[in-house]
């Protein structure tokens, strides 16, 4: 019975959920999403790839290549926080839509 | 009426993870039951031998979901220990500070399973609406709603920016008064205290017999809680453990509650002396700590009392035993679930807060030596066990 | 010839049976969600599971009984349907005559019965609980749901006709309390308590035989309520009928939301020793004629 009257308010007001994907949620700044790299401030010490607990990343030194395998990925933050750059050259984005059929479209090279 | 054995579980659309109890029934009157667990073993404590001490701290996270922050607090506090480091004061604040965030997520998930449980989903939902203020918070402040990563070794990776504490204290203090509403709740509604009330009783002596730990044995009556022993920053705070009697389901059920309002207040107290300096202390980026030394340390988790046994072997564990609080506090269902009725069932287990992926720990004790021993991967498969 | 066909298998038969029958449970279901902050799944979902039911396989378990497990669905549904035939609905109705009440009784209680055996037969251990659980319910509610009925059957000569019938508040209340259990409604939704014993006699029912058993159930859920907003609440045109109807549906739909699940024992005690008594007291208010 106690619950009555809050069961009738709620019947007559905005649910809670949001229709995604029409309506979208805004990220709080700090959200840790897909790993992005930026070529040009990358000086190839390997620090993330050592110190990546899956061990994601793979960089070819003399191709000047990177890539991480998004699969393997735990969205740790660790590559950031071990790039001696600055700024940093391996960040987190706000990406979170990831999905994909195809397990090959999680290596992603850059 | 004739005995029959009905199965619960392992799929079950009560259960939110594996487990299986046989109860053996009389009409719908339990007489008995067989619990067994290890359906989700995932191997972890081999897992951690294998890696360095600083990514052993990702692994921890991921032993549980809902209380992944207290499981790298008392893994880091373990290493802290074994090398003699001392955490600025800062840094403690803010892990008494994400770790009470993480204690009211955790209960109110598990109010909303015995709401669900008792066949009031209304009640499930509403208390999940307010659980997603904390997750906004947890997003807010660390990056993601579960799994954080805010310890590393030596301190901790991300601040409290001051900006945040306005939204912060907005979404405690909504949190604080659903709360409120929500004990009067199940102490008024009538079908609810029938659900609850004298159902899985558990008494104080059974209780000292059995040895439960967390909210489940503070609801029988037994003050037992880590936090008194005043590690990381709850020596500063005013801290008190909440005890009552009674020992039903209802009775647990109120102190998750009230112990939600509490953190509440240790939050605002943390938000309010955080003190200012380091966020860590340095460390060197390859650890080694000598070889053989061993430590032991605890913290209370949302579900009772988290110990982690660590022994080193230089550059990675030798050894690392979990001891989680399901573990030790599951087979009091045996004493609990005698003499209720089928429908009691899913209630009383969801009232002890089960986390079957904390629980599954597999040591295999030798009856006739006496002497534990733990199996390799090879020695399962090759059947030598 | 004409007129009883279109009676029988337009309307009020089949087909508005189907239609509207779905479509309350739709309504149920979306203002349900609102009352839990969600949206909530479209008013026609309850069709779409059933046509999507109807493509899937029927397995049979190995243990049961595959006789009875296929003419359970079949008799529920017919059962059901045929009370439709006895309820005048905007003055149409197809048999009407001293003591259709009792036929109705008669196909109603027809209808709960082979639910139970439907969890007999099938030889899994949840469905002999959800089929002791039914059976225990229908002990429970028969009694002050028959109770109500003959309290006006006394009135009208054991013949439905519309009624208005507020001056027997506890023969309603009642009726409401009957109505819920045998449509398994919360706080009465006992045999088939998803959370306790999988989905109690509806286990190892699927494909068409499981489209059945809804089908009959959202048939329910048409015929009591039409019997209700004419029998209890007197309708007698259209326009009366569907706002009587709306009213039951919006009773249904709060009762749903507020009440947590009964055990069975309880649900016994409740029907047995408070709602009953209740509803002989209006009885025998009715018997000598005062009122």
């Amino acid at each position: 019975m106690n619950l009555l009257p809050e069961v009738i308010k709620r019947v007559f007001s905005r649910p809670s959920t949001r229709r995604y994907p029409k309506e979208r949620v805004s990220l709080p700044k700090g959200f840790r999403g897909r790993i992005d790299w930026n070529r040009e401030t990358c000086i190839f010490c390997m620090n993330c790839a050592i110190n990546c607990p899956t061990n994601a990343i793979t960089i070819d030194r003399d191709n000047k290549t990177w890539a991480i395998d998004i699969g393997k990925c735990i969205f740790c933050g660790r590559c950031h926080d071990v790039c001696p750059t600055k700024p940093k050259s391996v960040y987190n984005t706000q990406k979170f839509e990831l999905s994909d059929y195809r397990k090959e479209k999680f290596r992603l090279k850059f | 009426m004739h005995e029959y054995v009905l199965p619960f579980g392992p799929q079950h659309p009560a259960l939110l993870e594996p487990l299986h109890i046989k109860l053996k029934v009389d009409g719908e009157t339990i007489v008995g039951s067989d619990i067994k667990l290890g359906y989700n073993h995932k191997g972890i404590e081999k897992s951690f031998e294998n890696r360095p001490w600083s990514k052993g701290m990702y692994l921890s996270e991921r032993v549980c979901g809902i209380c992944g922050h207290f499981h790298t607090s008392c893994f880091s506090q373990g290493i802290e220990n074994l090398l003699g480091l001392e955490v600025p004061e800062r840094a403690e604040y803010v892990r008494v500070l994400i770790g009470e965030l993480e204690r009211i997520h955790s209960h109110l998930l598990a109010l909303g399973v015995v709401a669900y449980e008792m066949g009031l989903d209304t009640l499930f939902h509403y208390i999940f609406r307010d659980r997603e203020l904390v997750m906004d918070l947890q997003e807010l402040l660390t990056g993601n709603r579960v799994h954080f990563v805010m310890n590393v070794i030596g301190g901790v990776r991300q601040d409290i920016k001051t900006e945040h504490s306005k939204r912060v204290e907005e979404n405690l203090e909504r949190i604080e008064e659903r709360c409120r509403h929500y004990i009067r709740l199940f102490r008024s509604d009538s079908l609810v205290k029938s659900r609850t009330k004298h159902v899985g009783y558990l008494s104080k002596s059974k209780a000292k017999e059995l040895n439960p730990v967390g909210p489940n044995v503070r609801a029988s009556g037994i003050d037992y809680d880590v936090r008194e022993t005043g590690y990381f920053a709850y020596k500063y705070l005013n801290f008190r453990t909440l005890t009552t009697e009674g020992g039903d389901v209802l009775e647990r059920c109120i102190i998750r509650f009230r112990e939600c309002m509490e953190s509440v207040k240790l939050v605002k107290e943390c938000l309010l002396k955080l003190p200012k300096g380091e966020l860590k202390s340095s460390v060197p980026p390859v650890i080694r700590i000598r070889e053989g030394l061993e430590t032991v340390s605890r913290v209370e988790a949302p579900r009772g009392e988290l110990i982690y046994y660590l022994k080193s072997a230089g550059e990675k564990p030798y050894r690392v035993k979990i001891r989680t609080p399901t573990y030790q506090t599951f087979h009091i269902l045996g004493e609990i679930l005698r003499g209720y009725e089928i429908p009691d069932v899913p209630v009383i287990v969801a009232s002890i807060d089960p986390c079957i992926s904390c629980a599954d720990r597999m040591t295999v004790v030798d009856t006739n030596t006496n002497r534990e021993r733990i199996v390799t991967k090879e020695e399962i498969r090759e059947g030598k066990c | 010839m004409l007129e009883f066909l279109f009676q029988a298998l337009v309307f009020p038969g089949f087909l508005a049976a189907f239609i509207v029958g779905f479509l309350y449970e739709g309504i149920v279901r979306k203002i349900a969600a609102h009352a839990h902050h969600r949206i909530g799944p479209p008013v026609w979902q309850p069709f779409m599971d059933w046509v999507k039911l109807m493509f899937k396989e029927n397995i049979r378990p190995k243990e049961g009984i595959g006789f009875l497990m296929t003419l359970s669905p079949i008799v529920s549904f017919a059962s059901l349907l045929t009370v439709i035939l006895f309820i005048p609905i905007a003055g149409s109705v197809l048999f009407s005559f001293q003591g259709s009440l009792f036929v109705v009784i008669y196909f109603l209680i027809l209808y709960s019965a082979f639910f139970a055996v439907a969890g007999f037969a099938t030889g899994n251990p949840f469905g002999y609980v959800g089929g002791v659980r039914e059976i225990t319910q229908i002990v429970s509610y028969e009694f002050p749901f028959i109770v109500s009925l003959l309290t006006l059957g006394f009135l009208t000569g054991f013949e439905i006709v519309p009624f208005l019938s507020l001056h027997f508040p506890f023969a309603f209340l009642a009726f409401v309390a009957g109505v819920l259990g045998k449509l398994c409604l919360p706080p009465f939704h006992i045999p088939e308590a998803e959370q306790e014993i999988v989905s109690g006699h509806l286990t190892e029912y699927s494909g068409p035989r499981l489209a059945m058993f809804e089908l009959s159930k959202a048939i329910g859920f048409w015929v009591l309520i039409s019997l209700g907003a004419v029998y209890f609440l007197g309708a007698q045109s259209m326009i009366t009928f569907i706002v009587n109807s709306l009213v039951l549906l919006a009773l249904i739909i709060i009762i749903r939301t507020i009440f947590a699940r009964l055990r069975i024992s309880q649900a016994f005690r409740i029907y047995w020793f408070v709602i009953g008594p209740l509803a002989v007291i209006d009885l025998i208010r009715v018997i000598i004629g005062f009122y």
